[in-house]
């Protein structure tokens, strides 16, 4: 009797997905223990590593609670989440204090959180409203422009920060989901081309560092101890990984600090280094298998508000991992976006697990034969 | 009920599926990229991801910490060592050479077409300028900062030495090249034990490649935890007083070199050593090379009548001679057909042995050779050190050359006994003295007190070290009777201070002529050695001058002098008590410092000032009463005066540099 239950309950939820999340997120604490120097020792060697671990349990007991709920209640708050993120994104250019040149903090009594972190994840939800009803109907630039406009705002936003990293982050969820709602492809090829040639307008907009970045990430050593340090630092991490790397707390590039944002922004840099093309290797297959599974649940999902939130979530994911690695080997510019699930963060850490939480939902209600 | 029925978006859901199939196409495929790209940095960029990964390395990982302090006996400073910036450039990144070139010329004072050279040698890093001082640095930092050249200009630091007390005890102290290496005296023999510390700074470079000493993640203690610091046995003020006489035999002797030790004869410790010429430490290369060496250990000479000191030593043990035995001297004595004659070309008729010594008397000293023999004469030349290295702790010691008994003539003992034909050091014959003034018992020689480790405490003391008994007692009793004569009434009487007894000898020996044989006419070599007080000897004394040009060349009329000047200084230093009363005036230690109160009226010739006895002043003090006589201060040291130059009661012209020498 009871393995009719417990079969269903095994069968509704989708397993592999989060074995794979657990593993990175393991990964992900023992890399940065080892690029925040735990075997050293001082007084707050575990802080790092401590806080990582922690939320990562808050984000699992949040996993649980979602399940309680279908997603489908989401329908009604698409709005409203709508507004409350651009009233978040609109108080932190207005309160929130600025880390590495932009304003992304907000102080919530002890806690310091990134709004712009969760403003991806609420992106994907309100999009994904919008469209559900829209999915077929991108034919025309009339029918495409309150879907744009309701980007516009956050984007903007974002922008002003400056968030140059979140607003990609925006624009490859939006993408991503338009193209999931069977958007016309000429109108999108009509809207790249324009984009391109404006290009040199925005590029009028850009803060001096973003320049600097754009333009080091074309030649590095234009500034190779400035802005082109990062790259140049990273891709010598890599490329002395080798195939075994040097060893857990042995790369010399990370324990020396010659790479910098070693716990965060280049992780993958320290598991390079550390654990070889090997390591490097696992992680981006187990990268690769979750956004299988992703487009998986996307394609099983019951219904297109489903669908759509698949897709966001797969798209926001597979950005960050492409151009975060992308970053670390020298084919991407330096952005400021982690690596999900790896990267120390709480905020990053905390909306990567909800959006898990978010997809399990949506494989929990899929379309079932069974019924 | 779900809201969508199938029927609803069937068409856009088809469409959906296709399009997820191809967002997972363009999924593998970027994956395939990062893969590809990720094998491309580690294969085709491995090479050049290597060498950038070495030029990171190169040169920068290595910094000397600071090397060791070098103390006196009293922990006075003598060499000490601070960082300094040194100025590298990264010719690699250097954009346009001549306007950097031009930009720093004036700051680092090198010709532009110098720094252009340097620049063109290229690589990631040719030294600039090294161990610049502070306001160089400054100024060069400050315009790194201005036209942002930090890709292409960089500091190291670098100790840099520093002898606070100038050229004060240079031929002993010796020097340091720039890579922290010890080039001559202690800092040579002691380069081991005080060299500083070489960090491999791969640890601590930052991302401008500058070494953090002080970073969180240090593996090494920072800051020269291997570094010792080395105490001498040098007293600075005697070694002061040494070379302050040193310099006015200089001025009035004229000789070609000169040096002066002063021992402890208990211990065997080197209170003083000084050599002439001299030099700057701080900038030894502006001197010649001769001017480094430390006369004191690597002088090889013929003694002369010092010697006669260990004749006479060995006659007494030996009972070959007693003080009283009475001889005739015929004024010169043949030997092997060759003449040795008396110092006076005369005759001094019937003589006891006291008298002998007390005028060095040739043929008194070639008959009690010739009584001893070869065998004995050179068995007590090596008891009291001759032959033979001390072992000083000290870089270029000579042993000098005695003769094999089994070989020497008649002539060869006969000129051995006063000093001629063998060839000693400075050193050692002031070891052999501090034997006769320490109860005959012969010491090791030396001039490191302490090693003490980084934290404070001792790592090595060097204890006194007793060679030999060399004579017994009673005979040593006897002799230092008879040399303390040779100062009272004798031909040392020059170094003789009213109040104190001296025992010693002078000498003064012909210069071997080592390109032609035999010896140079006209050229010799004045000295004299000796100790004090007699009742219990607390140092001994060597003055040498080497080849004097002025006034004459015996050792009695120009050591001797310079010799009283150490001693009577040193008594004062010391506090050391007068042992007999003084009836004359003549300024010595205690009379002198009541002098300071009962000034009696000196004969002043007219215009001139008659220098006022300062010591015991403080600098302030000393400097108001100058000032008031119309005369100028040279101040050395700090604390209160112990000498000063002229001395006291010296009559001078106005406005004449009057030298203090302070100590604590």
């Amino acid at each position: 009797m009871f393995n009719i239950s417990n079969s269903r309950i095994l069968h509704r939820i989708d397993l592999p997905l989060i074995i794979a999340v657990s593993i990175l997120v393991l990964i992900g604490i023992v890399i940065i223990g080892s690029a925040t120097h735990i075997n050293t020792p001082g007084s707050e060697r575990y802080w790092y590593v401590q806080r990582q671990g922690i939320f990562a349990l808050v984000g699992a007991l949040i996993v649980f609670l979602m399940m309680k709920f279908d997603y489908r209640v989401l329908q009604h708050l698409g709005n409203k989440l709508y507004i409350f993120n651009v009233l978040m994104l609109f108080a932190v250019d207005i309160a929130g204090h600025s880390a590495l040149g932009a304003q992304r903090w907000i102080q919530i009594g002890p806690i310091s959180f990134q709004p712009s972190e969760f403003s991806k994840l609420i992106m994907i939800i309100s999009l994904a409203v919008l469209l559900e009803n829209r999915v077929g109907k991108l034919n025309t630039f009339k029918e495409l422009l309150p879907v744009t406009l309701y980007l516009i705002v956050p984007f903007f936003l974002v922008v002003t920060q400056p968030d140059l990293g979140t607003a990609l982050v925006f624009l490859a969820i939006f993408f991503g989901m338009i193209f999931a709602a069977g958007v016309n492809m000429k109108l999108i090829g009509i809207i790249f081309g324009i984009g391109l040639s404006c290009l040199p307008v925005f590029w009028h907009f850009l803060k001096e560092y973003q320049k600097m970045r754009m333009m080091v990430f074309i030649n590095p050593n234009i500034d190779p101890l400035g802005s082109g340090y990062h790259i140049i630092q990273s891709k010598i991490a890599i490329g002395s990984g080798l195939l075994y790397g040097k060893g857990l707390f042995h790369g010399t590039q990370s324990q020396l600090n010659f790479l910098p944002e070693n716990h965060t922004d280049f992780i993958f840099a320290v598991i390079g280094e550390e654990t070889g093309f090997i390591g490097a290797t696992i992680v981006l297959l187990i990268f690769l298998f979750i956004l299988w599974r992703g487009i998986r649940i996307a394609r099983e999902a019951s219904d297109n508000l489903g669908m759509l939130l698949a897709v966001g979530m797969t798209s926001m994911l597979a950005f960050h991992v492409l151009v975060n690695i992308g970053m670390t080997i020298g084919i991407m510019p330096v952005t400021g976006i982690p690596l999900p699930f790896i990267s120390y963060g709480v905020s990053s850490l905390i909306t990567n697990i909800m959006g898990m939480g978010l997809l399990l939902n949506i494989y929990n209600n899929r379309q079932q034969l069974i019924f | 009920m779900p809201k969508y029925s199938k029927e609803d978006n069937g068409s856009s859901s088809y469409q959906a599926q296709s399009r997820i199939a191809l967002i997972v196409i363009l999924l593998i495929l970027s994956f395939v990229l990062l893969a590809l790209r990720y094998i491309w940095v580690q294969t085709i960029l491995h090479n050049e991801l290597l060498e950038r990964v070495q030029y990171q390395a190169e040169d920068q990982y290595t910094v000397h910490l600071p090397r060791g302090s070098i103390y006196d006996r009293n922990n006075h400073e003598l060499a000490i060592s601070s960082m300094t910036k040194s100025l590298y450039v990264d010719p690699n990144h250097v954009k346009d050479p001549q306007t950097l070139a031009n930009d720093l010329s004036p700051l680092i004072n090198m010709p532009p077409e110098d720094i252009m050279q340097r620049i063109s040698i290229g690589g990631g890093f040719v030294w600039l300028k090294r161990q610049m001082e502070p306001s160089e640095s400054d100024a060069v930092a400050k315009l790194i900062k201005e036209k942002a050249y930090g890709t292409c200009l960089g500091f190291k630091e670098e100790s840099k030495r520093y002898y606070p007390n100038k050229s004060l005890a240079a031929n002993v102290l010796g020097f340091v090249g720039t890579d922290d290496k010890g080039l001559d005296g202690i800092e040579q023999s002691m380069d081991s034990v005080i060299k500083g510390q070489v960090v491999n700074m791969a640890l601590f470079t930052d991302t401008l490649a500058r070494p953090i000493l002080s970073s969180v993640l240090s593996k090494v203690e920072p800051q020269g935890n291997s570094r010792k610091s080395v105490q001498l046995t040098i007293d600075s003020t005697i070694q002061y007083i040494t070379e302050q006489a040193l310099d006015n035999a200089m001025v009035q002797y004229a000789p070609a070199a000169a040096t002066a030790i002063v021992m402890d004869p208990k211990t065997a410790e080197i209170l003083a050593m000084a050599s002439r010429p001299s030099y700057d430490p701080n900038n030894f290369s502006a001197y010649p090379s001769t001017s480094w060496i430390n006369k004191a250990v690597s002088f090889v000479y013929e003694p002369g009548s010092t010697f006669k000191a260990v004749v006479a030593a060995a006659a007494l043990q030996e009972k070959v001679v007693q003080p009283n035995d009475v001889f005739v001297d015929p004024g010169y004595l043949m030997i092997d057909g060759r003449r040795i004659q008396n110092w006076s070309e005369g005759s001094f008729g019937t003589v006891t042995f006291t008298k002998i010594i007390e005028e060095s008397i040739n043929t008194g000293f070639v008959h009690i050779g010739l009584g001893l023999g070869a065998d004995r004469l050179m068995e007590y030349a090596r008891k009291f050190g001759f032959g033979k290295k001390t072992g000083i702790e000290l870089p270029g010691e000579e042993q000098g050359i005695l003769f094999n008994p089994k070989e020497m003539t008649q002539i060869n003992v006969a000129t051995a006994s006063i000093g001629q034909s063998i060839a000693v050091t400075p050193l050692q014959i002031v070891t052999g003295m501090s034997a006769i003034a320490n109860k005959g018992v012969l010491m090791k020689p030396h001039i490191i007190k302490t090693i003490f480790n980084p934290d404070g405490s001792v790592y090595e003391e060097t204890k006194p070290q007793e060679v030999r008994q060399a004579i017994d007692q009673p005979t040593d009793q006897v002799l230092t009777s008879l040399l303390e004569k040779v100062v009272s009434e004798g031909g040392g009487n020059k170094a003789a201070v009213p109040g104190y007894h001296i025992a010693g000898k002078t000498g003064t020996a012909q210069k071997v002529d080592t390109t032609n044989g035999g010896y140079q006419a006209g050229h010799y070599v004045a000295s004299f050695c000796g100790f004090a007080p007699v009742e219990d000897p607390q140092f001994v004394v060597l003055v040498i001058l080497d080849d004097p040009q002025k006034v004459n060349y015996y050792g009695g009329q120009i050591a001797a002098p310079i010799a009283h000047d150490i001693f009577s200084a040193i008594f004062r230093y010391l506090h050391i008590e007068p042992s007999v009363p003084t009836q004359d005036d003549t300024p010595s230690s205690s009379t002198e410092q009541k002098a300071a109160t009962k000034q009696p009226a000196p004969v002043v010739p007219k215009g001139m000032i008659a220098v006022p006895n300062l010591y015991g002043k403080t600098i302030r003090d000393a400097t108001q009463i100058l000032n008031d006589l119309q005369l100028e201060i040279g101040i050395v040291g700090n604390g209160t005066a112990a000498t000063q130059t002229p001395s006291a009661g010296t009559p001078v012209a106005p406005h004449t540099k009057i030298n203090v020498h302070f100590s604590p």
